[in-house]
């Protein structure tokens, strides 16, 4: 018998397949629809899917991915009862059976050997620790962003993907969208020169998601949420509606406000239109404005300006009008600015060039969703792997700690150290409420 | 529905900013009462000390100002660290302790050690002292949760076991060693500290325990020996690196963590992993073929890439795509021979993958091939080869499709090279489509048109304009005013973009070219030139009417607003009608700038003409980007119609939604 012609079948293919982590290129992404998906996909070649956290952009992303043909999705977990039978009901319906399985608790989700991959959708308190036990789990992971809470822990997790050979996607979808494509190619091209200064512009305040603005009555939680569980590796704090479900982003000990939110999109199509993906500023100051309660206490209003290797400022800004919302990037010879549904640039004809094959094309996507299940097929780098979305939710870090102390910090981007600063450095990590921790 | 906190313009802040500090001075003057005083830090501890969140957070950000500016002076810190020490250690709100606690995590020196030493060991203060402990560095810290370890139970323990990995504390690695041996509550959290400190003897403890245990306890033994090994690659010792993986490798593990291990120890063989992948693709192990292929990049280079071209026509299909994905990272013979006999394989994964592969590996000379392709495939397979051909990087690739195209017999190849003269944009090719649309060949001819839109220029229009009246064609004509006005679109003052055709229509009298031509300045919508089209309106001549109708439809901006109601209100041909309301439509939700009242009134205008159900609907949906009461009235007014109930339902309540959403602003 010939030694090639043992078969494996679908399933244990997926699960044999390593990332190739750390690779530039991304040549050879074959569709999914030439591996199998072409209109009707049988079950045994689906890509078994599962989600964790459906309180807010989880259920978005599970539909998105519910609408892919080789998507099979078998299970829902949270911490909210509530939350996770919207989301079995969602998926039961739209498979028309009760086969959806309901986990409360990820570690337990975790132990089936079924699954391939994880859409992961919860607050950032919780995001290494979750994603680095799918990781080990062998699951392939479609995250939010921003990627980490900390910097050390964005680092972890990098190294967790790597070492476990998982396919990571962020849900930082602008890279899929043809005008962030095309403005960030141009960019990178020098269509408007050499780039002079970067200007990302940020929402400010804080958005009332959930309508709880006020409500910080501390009290017992609902019965159908787990709070202490919900608060997992953050620092007590007695429970009230205003900490948790969709506005839990207004606490630093839960979210990082809306500029820790907005870094993994603008910040991130600033580095992709400068070739800086793998890199961070080696300065970073700024300074910032909270509001009086205690409870969302993120900055509304900020400035920060964080300085590049070759020099290159980037300011970032939150309540500034005089910094647009979205990407600019000024050049000798003109700018170009993007955000969801704008595109300018000048001089106005740049939005008419055309990128050459000679000249630099960066990773093309159309659909986010499809090319993480794409990725997962052939084991090619995603269009925001994990370690670029690190880069970006770094420069959130550093701004973080640079607004809280309220000086100027230097960091050495290769060994992702604060230089000179060791009060600073203390900040580049968080401690864990036992008994969490981050298990490799 | 959401609202946005936001804070008030900065200009607004500044001015009541001031005119609260007048009233304030002004008050306090009058009345002979004092300013308000900045608080001291005791004041303010006195008033933290009954700290409850969302009570009384005003005094988060005075303890904020406070330390900071205490901490800044080195003559103050000290001083402000006995308070802060002092406040831990009276009675206070948990809550209130903690926040002293964010700034002794950043500012805490040996008095903090010290203090945080004894509250490790209380029930209610330990998670806070680690919180403060793991993030100071200072040897005495290791210290007091190195002595802590031994005074704690429970969740206490785990905690200060985290730390103690946290801060990779070797002199802790006995203890945990023997921990990680023991029950199962502390054991998983000792591997886990053990996997971070990484020395030898950590090494040891978790080597001992992969063979002594079972379950997920083994599991993370095991994850925590790969991050050992990763620390000792990192310290260059890849032998002891190899050793520890090929342990968790023999292990019997989940697949994962055993590709894991291969992982590892393929990184720690150094120059032999290029032999050590091989021999995996050789061998029968087909579960770690992937691992294997994925980590090809890392070892191989240009002048020993071709040994994994050698095994590639061995491999099975789905190994071979994987591995096609490696090899077009490598430009070298090697890799575009295996790229080339892959488009040849049996399967069609296989077929693609090598095709897209060309698109790195090839150069001119795989132009032929991938026209060959393009030409004869389809689906998939068609938009592999196209995408590569027009990927392919080079000067000489363009060279070789325009060299290509004289010798090229076959209609299907010619089509494509045609094509992929506009997909790259090879300026030199634009004559050959210009002949090429003046031939006999109407597939090449229409081919040749639409690759003529990306590349047409402004300068090109009077050429373009001949060849336009010369086409014989309806469906050329209309694809070649398109390119024609893209041309023109690319002139940057839009009000000369009519200018060539306006010109050609004063020189021209067939009246089928005038025709074309106002179609044609329908489609650039330059706004200066509607004068013309209103004058072509007056012409008795039913064709020029009919071009000058549907040019005035097809008009890009609002400017042609009053043109198209006029035509829709006095119309007596149906068609026209439908067609000029439906602009009419268009054109009014293009005024985004005017008061939603205002836009209402103009749909509610081409009602009153007595509009099909298509057009309603077309208004309805408008409707809610224009929300207000009078928009409201009309969709509820439109929700008695039969027709579109349903759609006028969904209007009202997007309407509504948005103007509640405005009401909150």
């Amino acid at each position: 018998m010939n030694p090639k012609s043992i078969k494996i079948n679908r399933r244990e293919f997926l699960k044999t397949l390593s990332a190739a982590a750390g690779v530039a290129a991304f040549p050879t992404i074959v569709p999914a629809s030439v591996l199998g998906r072409s209109g009707a996909v049988a079950p045994s070649n689906r890509i078994v899917m599962a989600g964790i956290g459906f309180g807010m952009q989880g259920i978005p992303n599970m539909r998105a991915f519910l609408n892919k043909d080789e998507v099979q999705w078998v299970a829902v977990c949270d911490l909210d009862q509530k939350h996770l039978f919207e989301a079995r009901d969602i998926v039961n319906e739209f498979y028309g059976n009760q086969d959806c399985a309901t986990y409360h608790d990820f570690r337990k989700l975790c132990l089936r050997k079924d699954i391939d991959a994880v859409s992961i959708a919860i607050p950032d308190h919780w995001h290494a620790i979750v994603s680095i036990a799918c990781a080990r789990a062998g699951y392939d992971i479609y995250g939010e962003k921003p990627l980490t809470h900390s910097l050390q822990e964005g680092r972890e997790l990098c190294d967790a993907v790597k070492r476990y050979g998982r396919i990571w996607q962020t849900g930082s979808w602008q890279r899929s969208r043809a005008d962030f494509h095309y403005a960030s190619q141009l960019a990178r091209n020098g269509l408007v020169g050499k780039i002079q200064r970067i200007e990302v512009g940020l929402p400010d305040g804080h958005t009332d998601f959930a309508e709880t603005e006020g409500e910080e009555t501390l009290g017992l939680p609902p019965s159908h949420l787990d709070y202490d569980f919900w608060l997992g590796p953050a620092p007590y704090a007695p429970y009230c509606p205003a900490r948790v479900h969709m506005n839990w982003r207004w606490n630093m000990d839960i979210g990082g406000g809306q500029f820790m939110d907005w870094v993994g999109h603008h910040v991130d199509i600033a580095h992709w239109g400068m070739g800086w993906d793998y890199t961070g500023p080696v300065e970073i100051q700024g300074t910032a404005e909270y509001t009086r309660s205690g409870i969302w206490n993120s900055p509304t209003r900020y400035y920060l300006t964080a300085k590049y290797a070759d020099g290159t400022p980037m300011v970032i800004a939150g309540g500034h009008s005089e910094i647009w919302r979205g990407t600019k990037w000024i050049g000798e010879d003109g700018w170009i600015w993007v955000k969801r549904g704008e595109f300018m640039t000048n001089p106005s004809h740049l939005k008419q060039e055309f990128i050459s094959p000679n000249q630099i094309r960066l990773y093309h996507s159309r659909d986010h969703y499809q090319n993480f299940l794409d990725c997962v097929q052939s084991r090619r780098l995603t269009i925001t792997p994990c370690e670029v979305a690190h880069r970006s939710a770094s420069v959130g870090h550093l701004g973080v700690i640079a607004m809280e102390l309220g000086r100027k910090i230097r960091f050495n981007p290769d060994t992702e150290t604060i230089i000179d600063d060791p009060e600073a450095n203390r900040l580049l990590g968080r401690s864990y409420r036992s008994p969490w921790q981050l298990i490799p | 529905m959401r609202k946005n906190t936001r804070n008030k313009p900065k200009q607004k802040s500044i001015m009541r900013c001031f005119s609260i500090l007048f009233a304030i001075l002004g008050i306090s003057l009058s009345m002979g009462m004092a300013l308000p005083v900045e608080r001291s830090l005791p004041e303010i501890l006195a008033e933290l000390a009954r700290y409850q969140p969302g009570q009384n957070d005003d005094i988060l950000l005075d303890l904020r100002q406070q330390v900071q500016t205490k901490m800044s002076s080195a003559l103050n810190r000290p001083k402000c660290e006995d308070q802060l020490l002092g406040f831990l250690e009276g009675p206070a709100t948990a809550e209130g302790k903690l926040e002293v606690c964010r700034f002794l995590r950043i500012f805490g020196s040996e008095k903090t050690v010290s203090v945080m030493g004894r509250l490790l060991l209380k029930e209610k203060d330990s998670d806070m002292a680690r919180y403060v402990l793991e993030r100071i560095p200072l040897e005495s810290a290791d210290s007091v949760l190195l002595k802590g370890l031994g005074q704690t139970q429970g969740n206490l323990k785990i905690g200060v076991i985290t730390s103690l990995g946290q801060r990779k504390v070797t002199a802790a690695t006995p203890e945990l060693g023997r921990l990680v041996q023991g029950s199962e509550e502390y054991a998983i959290a000792a591997a886990a500290s053990l996997g971070q400190i990484a020395n030898t003897q950590a090494i040891q403890a978790l080597a001992q325990a992969l063979n002594s245990t079972s379950g997920e306890l083994q599991i993370r033994v095991a994850s925590s020996l790969l991050m050992c090994a990763e620390a000792q690659i990192s310290l260059g010792e890849k032998h002891v690196a190899h050793e520890i993986y090929q342990s968790v490798f023999s292990a019997p593990l989940d697949l994962n963590l055993r590709q894991a291990a291969l992982r590892g120890k393929l990184r720690a063989s150094g120059d032999h992993a290029r032999d050590e992948i091989v021999t995996l693709l050789k061998g029968q192990d087909e579960k770690m073929y992937t691992t294997a292929i994925a980590l090809a990049h890392e070892f191989f280079s240009a002048s020993d890439i071709s040994a994994l071209c050698d095994i590639f026509p061995q491999l099975p299909a789905r190994y071979k795509v994987q591995m096609l994905g490696v090899l077009s990272e490598y430009q070298t013979p090697a890799t575009l021979g295996a790229a080339l006999d892959a488009v040849k394989d049996a399967d069609t994964a296989v077929r693609i993958a090598a095709l897209n592969a060309l698109g790195y590996l090839g150069d001119a000379g795989a132009v032929p091939l991938l026209i060959q392709q393009a030409a004869r495939t389809s689906g998939a397979e068609k938009e592999a080869a196209r995408s590569s051909l027009w990927a392919l990087k080079g000067e000489e690739v363009n060279e070789a499709i325009l060299s290509n195209l004289p010798r090229t017999s076959d209609p299907e190849q010619h089509q494509e090279l045609i094509r992929s003269i506009g997909q790259r944009r090879i300026i030199a090719g634009k004559e050959i489509l210009l002949d090429t649309i003046q031939t006999e060949d109407a597939p090449n001819r229409v081919e040749a048109i639409r690759a003529l839109k990306w590349l047409a220029a402004p300068a090109d229009l009077s050429r373009m304009l001949d060849v336009l009246l010369a086409l014989p064609d309806s469906r050329e004509q209309d694809e070649m005013a398109l390119a024609v006005a893209l041309a023109a679109g690319r002139i940057p003052r839009e009000d000369y973009r009519g200018d060539a055709v306006e010109k050609r229509l004063e020189e021209l009298e067939d009246i089928s070219g005038r025709s074309i031509l106002y179609r044609v300045l329908g489609k650039i919508g330059d706004d200066s030139t509607l004068p013309a089209l209103r004058k072509a309106m007056a012409e008795s001549d039913k064709t020029i009417f009919d071009s000058a109708v549907r040019a005035f439809a097809e008009w890009p901006t609002p400017y042609a607003k009053d043109d198209v109601f006029q035509i829709a209100a006095t119309s007596t041909n149906p068609t026209y009608k439908v067609l000029a309301l439906q602009a009419y439509i268009r054109m009014v939700s293009l005024e985004e700038y005017r008061m939603p009242e205002a836009v209402v009134t103009s749909f509610k205008t081409a009602l009153a003409l007595g509009i099909r159900t298509q057009e309603k609907i077309a208004i309805l949906s408008l409707l809610p980007r224009f929300a207000c009461e009078q928009g409201l009235k009309l969709a509820e007014t439109l929700a008695q119609e039969n027709d579109v109930q349903d759609e006028a339902q969904i209007a009202i309540e997007k309407i509504k939604e948005r103007l509640e959403e405005a009401q909150k602003f």
